[in-house]
């Protein structure tokens, strides 16, 4: 569901809630259009996500009560914000922390060139 | 910067609702995305009916209602994680009721009844119930969906007679003999009908369907007998 130009889908798959959720702890309020341009500029294209992984995602959170939505009429056209909701910015943090004890995981997995002999 | 007008968000509207997206938060995400995108890239004279219809098919693989599958699987995940749970745990207690309510009843010892009762109740009227739900969700078409949900029902149905019986309740030989009636009149000849349509299942089919036939009816000439 993602379109990654750089990296291929199973390495990211999994990251797109934390990926939303760290943004909207950081940018406050932010629409479904917005998020998708604000990760590809700050992943310069490196990764674009979907409409079809993002809205599905969105409503997901909605539910489970971590996002929170204000709906603004622009004609007859809705618009969605989404902000974090009281819940939702501890399962942030909770995300956040985990995904980054995972990446010192992987780097240290990944960089250790083994001088003993386990044998 | 191109403007998007009333008239374009109803058109909106009504096809993405045509393709299969009914829930109004996604169908109000997936317009505002498109307008977002025709005031980005669109020129005040450029044609919006023609754009639409080649950005739409970037959304998706196949069709635009996998957003609405999508949402609906993630929406559904924990319900059915739970209803897992309970099959699971539901299933073991009702086991170990049962083989428990049996021992009890062959060594005559006090509390058989309320164990077996028990365990029948737990696996007839929560486990069935449960397992139904989800083979349901799982099956892909209306007729598997149809079997499976009268196989259960005819299970839960044949587990109260099994019940009535052991505990010499009024009605057990009538459970009895119409679940095993309702399986040889209703169960077996749709099961052969569901199956025989499939290529990779009509050998299996008939052999399935005469062994259940001659199962039911050995099992139905056992009660009459009885």
């Amino acid at each position: 569901m993602y379109i990654c130009p750089m990296y291929s889908s199973e390495l990211i798959k999994g990251t797109l809630k934390t990926i939303i959720m760290k943004l909207l702890k950081e940018q406050g309020r932010m629409y479904g259009y917005e998020i998708t341009q604000c990760v590809k500029k700050l992943t310069d294209g490196k990764i674009q996500i979907t409409e079809g992984a993002l809205y599905p995602t969105l409503h997901s959170l909605e539910k489970k009560g971590e996002l929170e939505t204000e709906k603004v009429y622009i004609g007859k056209r809705v618009r969605k914000y989404y902000t974090l909701s009281k819940q939702g910015h501890i399962t942030a943090q909770e995300k956040l922390d985990e995904f980054s004890s995972f990446m010192q995981t992987m780097e240290s997995l990944l960089t250790i060139k083994p001088t003993t002999d386990y044998v | 910067m191109f403007e998007v007008t009333d008239e374009h968000i109803d058109f909106m509207y009504s096809d993405i609702r045509a393709r299969g997206v009914v829930t109004e938060d996604l169908q109000c995400n997936i317009i505002d995305h498109v307008c977002c995108l025709a005031e980005h890239k669109l020129k005040h004279s450029d044609n919006f009916y023609r754009f639409y219809e080649s950005i739409i098919p970037k959304f998706f693989d196949k069709k635009l209602k996998e957003l609405q599958e999508e949402t609906d699987l993630l929406l559904t995940s924990k319900i059915l994680y739970q209803m897992k749970n309970l099959l699971k745990y539901t299933g073991i207690l009702s086991v170990i009721l049962l083989l428990l309510g049996v021992a009890f009843k062959m060594t005559h010892t006090v509390g058989a009844g309320i164990i077996l009762v028990l365990g029948a109740v737990l696996f007839a009227f929560v486990f069935l119930p449960t397992t139904i739900a989800l083979k349901y969700k799982d099956q892909d078409s209306l007729d598997n969906k149809l079997l499976t949900t009268v196989g259960f029902l005819i299970a839960m149905v044949a587990t109260v007679s099994c019940l009535f019986k052991v505990m010499h309740w009024p009605y057990a030989n009538m459970l009895r003999v119409s679940s095993v009636v309702v399986f040889l009149v209703v169960f077996v000849p749709l099961y052969y009908y569901v199956k025989n349509k499939k290529a990779e299942t009509k050998f299996n089919a008939l052999m399935n369907t005469m062994m259940m036939a001659a199962s039911g009816i050995l099992l139905f000439a056992m009660t009459m007998s009885l």
